[in-house]
């Protein structure tokens, strides 16, 4: 398809179009002379975007040499905006990795980090952030590197799930944060990371045949950086960290720690002038932070620059508020420091907690059984190594395999300007079809919340009864393993008549929940609302349930003898006897049924969007809640935060889930995503 | 000097100057430019001569470069892929991408540019090819089928062997490229601007 204009063209009163230079998701762009002879780029943007305009606009006024200008944005006759900006002539750095697949020279490697580092630090000071750095948007005009963007559309969706950008990016240098909504400068210093290694060996840190197997290598597999030498892969380990809190947090601190670890003795570079190269790029480098400009000493004035485009974004949400010091001290950020806390624990001793707990509350009473507690701790620990870390080590022996069978003979192979071996020639890097080059993620507005769909979610209601069909089907497999494994495991259920009941039950909980939350899928709605429709929903379970244990002749049995009194049986007792004989009465079980259906946000666990399939910490969660509501009724604890952990799992593990990789692919022919 | 000079304006390629003739000359870009090639450069107004000999283009210095010590006004006679050192910082690589043609491409080696803009310079012999090969003088990978650009009758033409665009009338044969010419072809489009003397 030809370009819209054809040169001569002057859409945009004082410029005239000479050729078209590319174009991308978002527009085209266009080399033009103003009426003056000023050589420029236009770009005209697809969708007039308030936020794409808002964010391109911040930008309007930046002038850094190692960033491509942008001098206006105009509207033409027909109301659509373009942005003028900067025209670069050169090379891109992807052109320069083209022609070098074995990896580029170390002084040209210098050259490169040092524009870019000097570019990103000047954004990153004034609280933007790149997010999409790679090498297609970075330029040389000249000797002169420039940090651009064409090629890029990034865009706020305004769905549900708004105040998420949704952007189009290179999932080859996404940081891993990314998938959780992260964007922070760590970002630009991971995927500048990514870049060192591509330059340094010519090879992609994280490759993979899909989108999905990229992804999952960002967020879970370290970086085979084994050619280099060990100072330099401490450097680029620092900058490729996945906890971006511990990553290497200042681009000009990587690259100050790049030049001294190439000029190390250590190094083995095979080329002096690349370590006389580093030298003196090492003494020219500013302190932590740009300590000149801390300093308030002058910056080397900005050197005359020219073209290109770029669409930096801030680090912050548009649609956000500013976080404030009362913000900070919120119960929320309580949370989030507990949800760290969490996460920096070791993984094998999450396991062993989570089993702990699981088997204390599950197997007895709450919090009380030492022995218990041993026992689930070992069986936590047992989980986690059958399941987790021997699927680790072997995936981990599986691409050691794989790398070593195509490691080269030694003394075969032309040697690169570093240490490192070429391991095979640099594929061609043909940009990904569509949702393999983005991989754009969505940014939750809480970091619990589901990940959106990188397109907007356009369910049709037969894509919902579908899924719901698949759902459903897919919970009673999910109910004979959780119910055979707490039958075998634990006393809670000790006859196969109670494991029945407490089967069925949570098949219809499940069930039940199960029709609103597809039907609210992927569209907006008040969470009171919600909740108070689920409260109905549970009270006509609570019946059905009390029905069924009567059918099977459970009304006596043990599992529903409670000896608590209950603070809302005491109110009601004289009215509405919740509790008989210490056992719930009908009314009991709908109030439990009710309670526990109105108090969780059960749509969000069956949402196909969900961040993972099975969250343990949501089954946690919802244990809690069957056992507060239990004590509060009173029901009996065991029982009732047993069946809420029941149905919680249940519903995870059967209710569609759209994996990270896939998302953006379309729903069409899937709509259930991965049952 | 050359007989005529032509701008190529390429959508999703580049700029190309197309330079025909035996005589080319490469100097600066000053207000006052005589040379058919201009860069902005500290070079002279008339810094180098490139001729075509045969089916060799030779090189001859107007001014000394300093590029090299001995270095002399004589004729070098120049090889596909040579650097060309108009003075110690300026380069401009030299190659000849068909061997069925002498049509030479210059390219900027070092951080120089041509005036006006241009991605590159063909020194056009008798002949250059347009197309998504190694051995087309301009790469475009948006062409199915070669495009033939020659000159004659003192004129610029252009042939391809599958149907084309100029200026919107399909035609098979060939045909001639005046200033403001469009040519077309599925995703390829091209704009031609013919140079006078006194353009920059």
């Amino acid at each position: 398809m030809k370009f819209t204009f054809a040169p001569e063209s002057r859409p945009l009163e004082g410029y005239t179009i000479k050729r078209a230079i590319h174009r991308g998701g978002f527009g085209e762009v266009y080399f033009a002379i103003s009426d003056a002879g000023r050589e420029v780029a236009v770009k005209l943007l697809n969708n007039n975007l308030e936020v794409e305009l808002r964010g391109v606009r911040q930008c309007l006024n930046l002038n850094h040499p190692n960033l491509v200008t942008i001098f206006d944005i105009r509207q033409d006759a027909d109301r659509d905006y373009w942005i003028v900006m900067e025209y670069v002539g050169g090379t891109s750095l992807l052109d320069v990795l083209h022609r070098h697949p074995s990896g580029m020279p170390l002084p040209e490697i210098l050259r490169w980090l040092s524009g870019m580092a000097q570019g990103l630090a000047f954004l990153h000071d004034r609280g933007l952030v790149h997010r999409d750095l790679k090498p297609a948007n970075v330029l040389s005009d000249g000797e002169q590197v420039k940090i651009g963007d064409v090629g890029l559309s990034k865009y706020i969706s305004e769905s549900r799930r708004s105040a998420q950008t949704q952007s189009v990016g290179t999932v080859y240098y996404m940081a891993p944060e990314v998938c959780r909504g992260r964007y922070g400068r760590e970002v630009d210093v991971y995927a500048l990371g990514v870049m060192l290694v591509e330059m340094l060996t010519g090879q992609m840190p994280f490759d993979g045949e899909t989108t999905a197997e990229i992804l999952m290598k960002h967020l879970t597999a370290d970086p085979d950086l084994s050619m280099l030498a060990p100072a330099v892969q401490d450097v680029l380990r620092g900058a490729l960290e996945k906890d971006p809190d511990k990553r290497i947090q200042d681009v000009l601190e990587l690259q100050r720690r790049f030049c001294a670890a190439v000029e190390a003795p250590g190094s083995a570079l095979p080329l002096d002038t690349g370590r006389a190269a580093a030298a003196a790029f090492a003494e020219t480098l500013p302190g932590p932070a740009d300590s000149r400009q801390a300093a308030g000493q002058p910056v080397p004035p900005a050197e005359p620059g020219r073209p290109f485009v770029y669409d930096f974004k801030y680090d912050w949400d548009f649609n956000q508020p500013l976080p404030t010091a009362a913000a900070a001290a919120s119960p929320q950020s309580f949370w989030k420091s507990l949800q760290q806390f969490w996460r920096r624990l070791p993984e094998p001793v999450r396991w062993v907690l989570m089993g702990a707990v699981l088997l204390s509350v599950v197997s007895s009473e709450v919090f009380v059984g030492s022995e218990e507690a041993v026992a689930g701790g070992l069986l936590g620990f047992a989980a986690w190594y059958l399941f987790v870390d021997q699927k680790a080590k072997k995936k981990k022996r599986s691409e050691s395999a794989a790398g070593s069978a195509v490691q080269p003979s030694s003394g075969t192979q032309p040697t690169p300007a570093t240490t490192v071996a070429p391991v095979q020639p640099a594929q061609p890097r043909q940009p990904l079809p569509g949702p393999g080059r983005a991989a754009d993620l969505p940014q939750p507005s809480r970091a619990r919340q589901v990940h959106p769909p990188l397109a907007s979610p356009q369910l049709s209601l037969r894509d919902r009864l579908r899924d719901m069909n698949l759902s459903a089907a897919a919970a009673l497999p999910a109910v004979l393993v959780v119910t055979a494994s707490l039958f075998f495991l634990t006393d809670v259920i000790p006859e196969a008549s109670q494991a029945v009941f407490f089967g069925l039950t949570t098949l219809i909980c499940v069930w039940v929940l199960l029709i609103p939350a597809k039907l609210w899928e992927g569209v907006g709605g008040e969470g009171l609302l919600r909740r108070s429709l689920q409260f109905a929903a549970g009270i006509l379970v609570g019946l059905l349930v009390w029905c069924l244990q009567d059918f099977l002749l459970l009304g006596q049995a043990d599992i529903f003898r409670t000896d608590g009194s209950g603070v809302i049986a005491a109110r009601l007792q004289s009215s509405v006897p919740l509790l008989e004989n210490e056992v719930p009465t009908p009314a009991g079980f709908m109030a439990f049924f009710g309670l526990l259906f109105g108090v969780r946000k059960w749509w969000s666990q069956a949402d196909r969007w969900r961040s993972s399939r099975l969250r343990i910490s949501s089954a946690m969660v919802s244990l809690l809640a069957g056992a507060a509501v239990s004590w509060l009724l009173p029901f009996p604890v065991a029982l009732g935060s047993t069946l809420a952990l029941s149905v919680s799992m249940v519903l995870q593990l059967s209710a569609g889930w759209l994996p990270l990789g896939l998302r953006g692919m379309g729903t069409r022919g899937n709509p259930a995503g991965v049952l | 000097m050359v007989s005529f000079r032509y701008m190529l304006w390429i959508d999703g390629v580049g700029a190309w100057q197309v330079c025909c003739g035996t005589t080319v000359v490469v100097g600066s870009a000053a207000p006052d430019a005589v040379a058919d090639i201009r860069l902005q450069a500290p070079l002279s107004r008339r810094h180098a001569v490139l001729e075509l000999s045969g089916e060799n283009w030779l090189l001859r210095p107007l001014q000394v470069s300093g590029a090299a010590p001995g270095e002399s006004r004589a004729a070098t006679t120049l090889a596909s892929e040579s650097l060309i050192p108009l003075s110690s910082r300026v380069l401009l690589r030299f190659r000849i991408p068909s061997v069925l043609s002498s049509s030479a491409v210059l390219t900027p080696h070092s951080p120089h540019r041509f005036v006006p803009h241009a991605d590159g310079v063909v020194l056009l012999a008798d002949r250059m090819l347009l197309g998504p090969g190694s051995d087309s003088h301009i790469r475009c990978r948006g062409i199915a089928d070669r495009l033939v650009l020659y000159t004659s009758n003192n004129g610029l033409w252009c042939r391809s062997t599958s149907e084309f665009l100029v200026n919107g009338r399909a035609t098979t044969d060939a045909a001639e490229i005046e200033h403001g010419t469009m040519v077309s072809a599925g995703e390829f489009r091209m704009r031609a601007e013919q140079l006078s003397g006194n353009d920059p």
